[in-house]
């Protein structure tokens, strides 16, 4: 038996232990249905204009309903039209917000309060157009030549930037996904805390120790529930896949937005969570009791926290000052550099030099963190200062 | 063989261990006894290397104890100290396994000691959901599951009624006659008494008394007279130490060379002697004797 057989040994339970657990396993179904909700929630609001809502009371000119109909397709939307007997019955929904205007006699036009321009240019259009054709029929042209006649000039449009229909839902993607790495960091960062507390807390430690090491402890708890960490991550973007699958966003794959960012996270977990994990094993290892775990707990929150609302601002402009700076932070460096690199604001050279600076910090990490967390494990009854347990493991 | 060897340790300027020292042989019961605080927790801790000592040593053997040596260890520390949530049977495999046992046989050790200690109905319960004396059952099943060489027990017998302190002690009889060596501490003296052939004292971290029980016992200059006087516990006035018990039973210490005769006539002038007994001194006699109350 070599000691990285036993650190397995203590992998798997940690694994098997949790992964068994009722709460993980419900909170981690909720998760998923409410990321699968989305997609249904977001095309609910995507897929449905809203009908331009139009009344019709008193005189009504001939074939007033073809012209809005046709002036309708022609900006490719949709029209609702509702007759009145009376202008009071027309005004008393005009009020309720059930039509938006009403075209009197084919002569005025009435709104509630205040005029839409839109609202106003399309029943001004279908209005004239269906008298010029009366006039053009009074004058005897062909319908070709009316045809003709009716035919709007084609204008080119063109804009100076060429806006990219993927940038919205990358930027919302990226954005997601940043939050995403800033929960289960801090979640699965937080087990390891209370798995510390409770073997502690427990006393099973001592037996721990009588067999293992407490690197080897420590090793295998990071592992353990790293893992599932990731399994969690895999059940996420599997709920995200299904959920992109139901969003269509014309010109836009949000399928292979959604796979660049998940790669992302997969690798940003895998550092960010190891750099936070031997931060949160060495803070859980000086308290005795879960009661005083709050207090410590904080520590890490506070480190992270800035980064939650950088990424907000990264999610409008990457390449903003504090977002480069941050991005090279390393315990910011998770859920930022993902963000640039998904918004094309990280040059190569950029990423590796912040994997770089990162992977430094969990050296560092581990290194100052096991021996803490070496030299309080068995001291039990309050807290231990963290100077007197980095001390009190051999120098 | 495992032997202490004169260990120190401070702690700040606390004096934990100060020249503890014992030998336990295989097939022999060690009672390591001393007061709150004496150092026999730190000692233990010593023996699984969980504190590191300033200044002696620890062998198995005659060779300094190695990670392979403590795998064939076992250990049942006086905190006691279980995962609650996991599965008895579960938990003890993992520890076996843990000890560097194969999967097949940390099942069949675990099976076999469960049965052994009677809570192999309770295989499948969480360990929260036992009753204090069968999670002790548990933990003394995570010590002995891989069947250790040495069994270092911190407090075994607290907090075990009757029937079980009588099971404990037939289990370290039968792991002794087949050659395991054990060391344990208890307060409960008249248990050591009964259960171990060797004892050790230790006494403000330093051991002051160690050897073979009934060498030390003959090897004393002193003796016990115990003498029921008109069917009361009777005790001379011409001198020795007067101990009362935890049950509040006096008896008298005194020199090998006391001058016996006189002592009955003295008892016997005093009323009618019921018994009257002249022996060595009992384990806790050498206790008081060795720790100075």
């Amino acid at each position: 038996m070599n000691r990285w057989t036993q650190t397995m040994l203590l992998t798997k339970r940690e694994f098997v232990t949790r992964a068994k657990s009722k709460v993980f396993l419900v909170t981690m179904g909720v998760i998923a249905l409410f990321i699968i909700a989305i997609g249904p929630v977001v095309s609910l609001f995507a897929d449905d204009p809203e009908p331009i809502r139009i009344g019709i009371v008193g005189v009504e000119p001939a074939g007033i309903e073809e012209g809005l109909a046709a002036r309708a397709a022609l900006s490719e939307q949709q029209v609702e039209i509702t007759r009145y007997d009376s202008l009071a019955a027309a005004e008393a929904d005009l009020e309720q917000g059930t039509v938006e205007a009403l075209l009197v006699d084919g002569t005025s036009i009435v709104f509630n309060e205040d005029e839409s321009l839109v609202v106003l240019q399309f029943i001004t259009d279908s209005v004239n157009t269906r008298a010029r054709i009366a006039l053009m029929e009074n004058l005897g042209l062909t319908p070709a030549e009316m045809q003709q006649l009716n035919e709007p000039a084609e204008l080119s449009v063109r804009t100076l930037v060429v806006a990219d229909p993927e940038e919205r839902p990358r930027r919302v993607a990226a954005f997601v996904g940043a939050l995403v790495l800033f929960g289960t960091i801090l979640t699965f960062g937080q087990f390891v805390a209370m798995g510390t507390v409770e073997e502690k807390q427990n006393r099973v430690v001592e037996i721990l120790l009588s067999r293992v090491k407490a690197s080897q402890v420590l090793v295998g708890k990071v592992l353990g529930i790293g893992a599932l960490g990731l399994v969690q991550l895999l059940v996420i973007a599997a709920a995200a896949l299904v959920a992109v699958n139901i969003i269509d966003i014309e010109g836009v794959s949000l399928g292979s937005i959604g796979a660049e960012i998940v790669a992302g996270i997969f690798f940003w977990f895998l550092l960010g969570y190891t750099l936070y994990a031997f931060m949160y094993a060495a803070l859980g290892a000086t308290v005795s009791r879960q009661e005083d775990l709050q207090g410590v707990l904080v520590l890490p929150f506070i480190l992270l926290g800035p980064a939650f609302f950088i990424a907000q601002l990264a999610a409008a402009d990457p390449d903003l000052a504090i977002v480069r700076f941050g991005s090279f932070f390393p315990p910011w460096t998770p859920m930022l550099m993902p963000m640039r690199t998904a918004l094309g604001s990280a040059q190569p050279w950029e990423v590796a030099l912040s994997i770089a600076l990162v992977v430094g910090g969990i050296v560092l990490l581990v290194w100052v963190g096991s021996r803490v967390y070496t030299g309080a494990l068995l001291r039990t009854g309050g807290t231990v200062k963290l100077r007197d347990a980095w001390r009190s493991t051999g120098a | 063989m495992l032997s202490v060897r004169d260990l120190h340790k401070r702690y700040g300027d606390v004096v934990a261990l100060d020249g503890a020292a014992f030998v336990v042989s295989p097939g022999r019961i060690l009672g390591f006894l001393g007061p709150n605080g004496s150092g026999k927790t730190t000692t233990m801790r010593v023996v699984f290397g969980l504190v590191d000592p300033d200044a002696g040593d620890v062998t198995w053997a005659e060779h300094a104890i190695t990670d392979a040596d403590r795998r064939r260890f076992g250990y049942m520390p006086e905190e006691r100290g279980l995962y609650p949530k996991m599965a008895v049977r579960e938990q003890v495999v993992h520890f076996g396994r843990l000890s560097g046992m194969g999967s097949q046989d940390a099942v069949a050790a675990t099976d076999r000691w469960l049965g052994l200690l009677g809570i192999d109905d309770r295989a499948e319960s969480k360990v929260e959901d036992l009753s204090h004396g069968n999670q002790q059952r548990v933990q003394l099943a995570a010590a002995l599951v891989h069947d250790p060489v040495l069994l270092v027990l911190d407090e075994p017998f607290a907090g075990l009624d009757p029937l079980g302190v009588d099971a404990l002690s037939t289990t370290l009889q039968d792991l002794a006659n087949k050659g395991t060596a054990i060391v344990f501490s208890s307060h409960q003296l008249d248990l050591v008494e009964d259960v171990s052939q060797d004892v050790a004292i230790i006494n403000r971290g330093r051991v002051v008394l160690s050897g073979v029980l009934d060498d030390l016992k003959a090897a004393s200059t002193t003796r016990r007279l115990d003498i029921v006087v008109n069917g009361d516990r009777w005790v001379p006035d011409s001198g020795g130490r007067v101990v009362t018990d935890d049950r509040g039973r006096r008896h008298t210490l005194v020199d090998s060379d006391a001058p016996v005769g006189d002592i009955l006539a003295e008892a016997s002038s005093a009323g009618h002697v019921d018994s009257f007994s002249f022996e060595p001194p009992s384990l806790s006699d050498l206790f008081r004797e060795a720790v100075g109350i």
